[in-house]
């Protein structure tokens, strides 16, 4: 939890002491002053997100050190790895994209590079956040009786998961198309680089959580599978939510240019559902823990 | 070595009892309980000493659930076990 304090320090000093930039306010329409007022409106779910985000890791790691020489120890400490770089990846690459895009203020030149390094880190945060988390459903899955996922299952996931692709790919070429400059990539790169890596992601997430949700369902120890399901509810819904946060930053957020309170409520719902799983997950946490320490 | 085998018998049906509940805690949760409680090793636990971790059990399990109706059906499960293993001893 140090972590989270002075990271949340770092951030707070830069979002409000850092200039906003001219092209920002111009196209929002709004003062210097009404921007730093929004920010910190919006700093104050931002912050209660990243203390859930520490919590859920503080938690995970507590448990996963405490069942680390078992079976299911190795699988928790996989997801004690993705939780913590969800953790940090939800603070380190909003402070570096402050620096940057305050450099990019004074050197305009450099604005196409800072997008796509910003782009970049934020595709790294997901594959590994999510990589973690599905090698850790895949261990755990592997501790318990091996339950096949339903056929119904699979044609709910599949379907999800192309409409998902389908809509998302969609977003991205039409405002790649309409603004040129927006991801400063060329419809290749954009495409390999971009959209196939976040789709790989959330592929390797949603079918993480459904693991988690498998294993959960049929695991044996009626009081284990009780703390158990309320953990893979949490990590589904923290999988959710993060796609969600992801898929609409990546379209339609990052595009909107006239409503700034649109933008902020939209927020505030996609991250009041992280921060829910996120606590849900600590909860599930603290309950497995509990049945390692009486 | 009949009388070890009964004694691991007796520790293996305890664990077998509780990862009805437990799931994989159940062989850790047993253990600690025997090893904090009891001051023996899981493996050494013998009949005498089956009442005992029953009510350690039930002390612990309490802590876990506020379910009683779970906490009597597995206490329920131990001791119906510590009937059945005096039987077999006489």
């Amino acid at each position: 939890m140090v972590w989270f304090v002075i990271l949340t320090v770092i951030t707070v000093g830069l979002a409000l002491g850092l200039p906003p930039d001219p092209q920002t306010l111009h196209n929002l329409h709004i003062t210097s002053l009404a921007y730093r007022a929004a920010i910190a409106v919006l700093l104050i779910p931002f912050g209660i997100i990243w203390y859930s985000a520490f919590y859920a890791f503080a938690k995970l790691s507590e448990y996963s050190r405490a069942i680390k020489d078992t079976a299911d120890g190795k699988a928790f400490q996989k997801v004690m790895m993705g939780a913590g770089v969800l953790a940090f990846g939800l603070i380190v690459p909003t402070i570096i994209t402050l620096i940057l895009q305050n450099i990019a203020i004074h050197h305009p030149h450099i604005k196409p590079a800072i997008t796509i390094l910003s782009n970049y880190l934020s595709i790294a945060v997901v594959i590994v956040t999510f990589a973690f988390i599905g090698v850790g459903a895949r261990y755990l899955s592997s501790t318990g009786d091996l339950h096949r996922p339903s056929l119904i299952g699979t044609y709910i996931f599949s379907f999800v998961f192309i409409i998902l692709s389908v809509l998302f790919t969609y977003l991205v070429m039409h405002f790649h198309v309409h603004h040129p400059n927006i991801y400063y990539l060329n419809t290749g790169f954009l495409l390999s680089t971009f959209v196939v890596p976040y789709l790989f992601g959330w592929c390797m997430a949603l079918f993480g959580a459904y693991e988690f949700w498998l294993y959960a369902k049929h695991v044996k120890g009626l009081l284990y599978r009780q703390a158990l399901q309320q953990f893979a509810y949490g990590i589904t819904v923290v999988i959710c939510g993060s796609i969600t946060v992801q898929f609409v930053d990546n379209t339609i957020a990052a595009r909107a240019t006239h409503s700034l309170g649109a933008i902020l409520i939209l927020e505030y719902i996609m991250f009041t559902i992280v921060g829910v799983g996120l606590v849900l997950m600590a909860m599930g946490t603290k309950k497995l823990k509990k049945f390692e320490e009486v | 070595m009949a009388a070890q085998s009964r004694q691991q018998t007796t520790y293996r049906r305890v664990v077998h009892i509780t990862h009805a509940y437990l799931g994989p805690a159940a062989d850790r949760f047993i253990d600690r309980q025997v090893r904090n409680h009891l001051n023996k090793e899981p493996e050494d636990i013998t009949l005498k000493d089956l009442s005992h971790l029953t009510d350690w059990i039930r002390l612990a399990v309490s802590l876990l659930t506020d379910d009683t109706e779970v906490v009597e059906e597995y206490i329920g499960q131990l001791e119906q076990l510590t009937k059945e293993t005096r039987r077999q001893k006489a």
